[in-house]
């Protein structure tokens, strides 16, 4: 990741979510991302933000989380999200089981599945004292506009 | 979030107009509860105008559909659409519902 990333630090509570979400949106305008995949980066962006203040800081007040991004030259976009909570990775977690009926499904843990599903790229590293989780979006509509111009 | 809640024949039909996230997921469900003490077991849940649901949302209507089901009622879909019908199929969420055209479509089914 050469890219210079443009950043935006906030608390690590849910009051925070729609100011990062704008924040990334940004980058995603900026990108040329396409409709669909502009709902798809706010799921993951609102999944991986609430791992993050679900579960990095257990203790006492909330923490910070920063996210930055940068928009990569084959219309992608680059979205890092960082903490300094205990080390958390959620992308070690088993996934859903989808067979499952209604009765047997759990409330949760289709979250990281819908992280996995949307993003390109997805991958968690711990350095230090920080949880990093870096992902990629995009490129899809790119590929659209130049199939219909053939 | 904004939520509008209408009886219709034997149905309450909640109506979602916006984002159903982390944030909003509460209001959600305290409406469904408010139509619960009303003694409905018919819920039919418009999302035409839900422009976007999140793994929050999802919970929200997973626990609402297990809580019908186990006082007898139904939770019914109508108007799911674009992303929101996206993160239902990714999800394998939509085959265990019944899902409908409108919200008059569902409620005359009951």
């Amino acid at each position: 990741m050469g890219d210079q990333l443009t950043t935006l630090e906030l608390p690590a509570e849910i009051g925070s979510l729609r100011t990062f979400t704008d924040f990334v949106r940004r980058g995603a305008e900026a990108a040329s991302l396409g409709e669909k995949e502009l709902g798809e980066l706010e799921v993951v962006i609102e999944e991986v933000l609430v791992n993050v203040i679900n579960y990095a800081y257990p203790d006492g007040g909330p923490g910070m989380i920063e996210v930055g991004y940068a928009v990569e030259g084959d219309g992608r976009l680059f979205v890092q999200v960082s903490d300094t909570g205990r080390a958390f990775d959620p992308l070690a977690k088993d996934p859903p089981d989808l067979r499952l009926s209604l009765t047997d499904r759990p409330i949760g843990g289709l979250g990281i599945f819908l992280v996995k599903q949307f993003a390109r790229t997805v991958e968690y590293r711990r350095i230090e004292d920080k949880n990093i989780l870096t992902f990629r979006l995009g490129n899809g509509a790119l590929e659209h506009e130049q199939g219909s111009e053939l | 979030m904004k939520i509008e809640t209408t009886s219709l024949g034997k149905a309450n039909v909640i109506k979602l107009a916006g984002r159903l996230d982390a944030e909003s997921a509460t209001q959600f469900t305290a409406a469904c509860q408010n139509c619960l003490d009303g003694g409905t077991r018919h819920i039919v849940l418009d999302l035409d105008e839900l422009q976007y649901i999140s793994s929050a949302g999802l919970g929200s209507i997973i626990r609402l559909a297990k809580k019908m089901e186990g006082l007898g009622g139904v939770v019914l879909l109508c108007g799911v659409k674009g992303l929101v019908k996206e993160v239902f199929v990714v999800t394998n969420l939509l085959p265990l519902f019944k899902v409908f055209d409108s919200a008059d479509a569902a409620c005359q089914s009951i």
